[in-house]
């Protein structure tokens, strides 16, 4: 049975659990069908951070036009353009084995594509959560909800992996932006 | 509190009026209610709160005869996790509509202190069906969520979305004429609208019997015969029929009934106005003003002889107009099945049909005849014209008279 955390909370990933090393992250969202707008796309994304919380060059954000970070750590695994079906809607997998000694932390974050000329917001999506899944047993470690908090944003952080004295990690922080992916990748020191 | 698209508040009360509010225009819109489970779909039938079924079998939700939508968030039944609103325009491919024709609309919800929140609804292409918002269940509470999204398919699009299968939403084609009528084609002009019509002579002594039976085309007028110094009693008689079961979509909301109301406006010579109707108890009086009283209330169709207002003609000179309508109090607006007839009748006139025979219309309230003093005597006029209210149809024949909700039961 997986952890289902709060908003804010902070779990330990590697400790007491030492041979977790391949994680599948997956991110999943649910939104209605109507017609007369577009489609939504909501796009999950990964950025490889510093100690100073920007990333150490531009191919630290991992995205749907950059699948893999060079050092082979984190991988996405593929854009899903309309969110349908069941289960993960986007998934990540991070090898934390190969992850840079200078990356102290990774975000993961959902956008939504587009979203100003298609005047969509996180209001209009629901069930938005995150997991994260033992790469290796399929055994799911960390489920989070993410709530009814959002309204007007068009970006979600939706929760980190952080390094913590010599272990991983992870913090369910939920927040939203307005400004899409774009927005948040200045943010995070990428020159988009 | 104004809300955007997409936003989510909590709903701190049990009992909330939602309204959609939008300017006067062409567009027939009619708002609904789905009350839907988890998976989004609603148990049955009965889980379709509209016009034709307005009020949910749980005392929630109840649709309201002004469109708005009542609900009482304690009386919910537990399988019901979301409440959807909609609106939908009537006839919307035929006519060319959808809801980019509406600007300046809004939902809003009313609670006990007042409004709670107002919700803009702007920015729609295509869609003839929407989604206004939704009221559902989130940890136990009750929230609103700003939907504003639709679809393109009309009330059937929207009917599949919630689980409801339709098998036929189209109104049922008029009924055959039961005799051969004269042109009714419909003016839209106004100024050709009410054109008059030459009264044909009153009958000579070559011709001793006058015709027992005069059907009124639109915007035609007749003139009552005065009889010696007087006008006898003059009988106004609305019938109707009950609809017939139907196999499709509609059939098991409609059986139900519908309940068609007699009723007039009054001036009189004095400068009076009112109304008469069963609504708020008005039923008039013969020998006192107005001269004019309404028989009970037959709320079926089924008494033979209908609803009946009487005029008295001793008094005919002290009345100046009367505008005869009917609405339709309880079930949706099925002219057709209605198959509404008002008789006039006056000694010594011949009766004077006045066939309820334009359909298609989905408004509530018709007015049917005027009839005007003209020299002691009443011209009669078809006028079979259709309106979202009595309130409408006042302003539209320049009456003015004040109008509130009121109710029989």
């Amino acid at each position: 049975m997986a952890i289902s955390l709060q908003k804010g909370q902070k779990v330990d990933l590697t400790k007491g659990n030492p041979s977790l090393k391949r994680l599948l992250i997956g991110l999943g969202w649910d939104t209605n069908k109507y017609d007369g707008g577009a489609d939504f796309d909501l796009d999950a994304a990964a950025f490889l951070l510093g100690d100073n919380g920007k990333v150490t060059s531009d191919e630290d954000f991992v995205f749907y036009n950059n699948l893999k970070h060079k050092s082979g750590a984190v991988e996405h695994m593929g854009d899903n353009l309309t969110g349908e079906g069941e289960g993960d809607d986007e998934e990540i997998k991070v090898d934390l084995s190969k992850v840079p000694p200078q990356i102290t932390k990774i975000d993961f974050t959902v956008t939504i594509y587009d979203a100003e000329a298609r005047r969509q917001t996180f209001g209009q999506v629901s069930n938005a959560y995150i997991r994260v899944v033992d790469d290796e047993t399929g055994k799911e470690l960390i489920r989070y909800d993410l709530g009814e908090d959002f309204s007007v944003e068009t970006a979600v952080v939706v929760g980190e992996i952080y390094r913590n004295r010599g272990e991983w990690k992870f913090n369910a922080i939920g927040s939203g932006w307005k400004g899409g992916l774009a927005a948040l990748g200045r943010d995070y020191g990428v020159n988009v | 509190m104004q809300l955007s698209k997409g936003q989510k508040i909590p709903l701190n009360e049990n009992f909330l009026t939602i309204k959609f509010q939008r300017p006067d225009s062409a567009l027939e819109i009619d708002t609904a209610a789905f009350l839907t489970d988890g998976g989004g779909k609603v148990a049955g039938d009965e889980d379709f709160v509209f016009y034709g079924n307005a009020r949910h079998n749980s005392g929630a939700v109840t649709h309201k005869d002004d469109d708005a939508i009542d609900i009482d968030l304690s009386r919910i039944p537990r399988h019901v996790e979301k409440i959807s609103l909609t609106a939908t325009i009537y006839d919307a491919d035929k006519r060319r509509q959808n809801f980019s024709m509406i600007r300046g609309a809004a939902l809003k919800i009313f609670g006990a202190s007042g409004e709670v929140a107002t919700f803009p609804l702007e920015n729609f292409t295509v869609e003839t069906a929407i989604v206004l918002g939704e009221v559902y269940r989130y940890k136990g509470a009750w929230k609103f969520n700003a939907t504003g999204a639709g679809f393109s398919g009309g009330l059937a699009a929207l009917c599949n979305n919630f689980g409801i299968e339709v098998k036929d939403v189209q109104p049922p084609p008029p009924p055959e004429p039961e005799r051969p009528k004269i042109n009714t084609s419909r003016e839209r002009s106004k100024s050709t609208r009410r054109e008059k019509i030459k009264i044909p002579p009153p009958p000579t002594r070559e011709e001793p019997q006058p015709p027992k039976k005069v059907e009124l085309r639109k915007g035609q007028k007749i003139s009552l015969v005065k009889k010696g110094s007087t006008l006898g009693e003059i009988v106004i008689n609305l019938n109707w029929s009950q609809p017939q079961q139907k196999s499709g979509f509609f059939s098991r909301f409609t059986s139900q009934g519908i309940d068609l109301d007699l009723a007039c406006l009054f001036e009189l010579k004095d400068g009076n106005i009112g109304a008469v109707q069963a609504l708020g108890n008005h039923f008039g009086s013969l020998d006192y003003p107005p001269y004019i009283a309404l028989d009970g209330d037959d709320r079926t169709g089924e008494v033979a002889s209908g609803e009946t207002i009487r005029v008295n003609g001793k008094f005919a000179d002290k009345i100046r107009r009367i505008l005869i309508y009917t609405f339709i109090y309880r079930g949706a607006a099925n002219w057709e099945e209605a198959k509404g007839v008002v008789t006039v009748n006056c000694p010594g006139s011949p009766e004077l049909v006045v066939r309820m025979d334009e359909y298609g219309s989905r408004k509530h309230t018709c007015a049917i005849a005027l009839l005007e003093n003209v020299g002691g005597t009443f011209s009669v006029e078809k006028v079979v014209e259709f309106f979202d209210d009595s309130e409408k149809m006042d302003k539209a024949f320049d009456w003015g008279l004040r109008w509130t909700v009121g109710s029989k039961d």
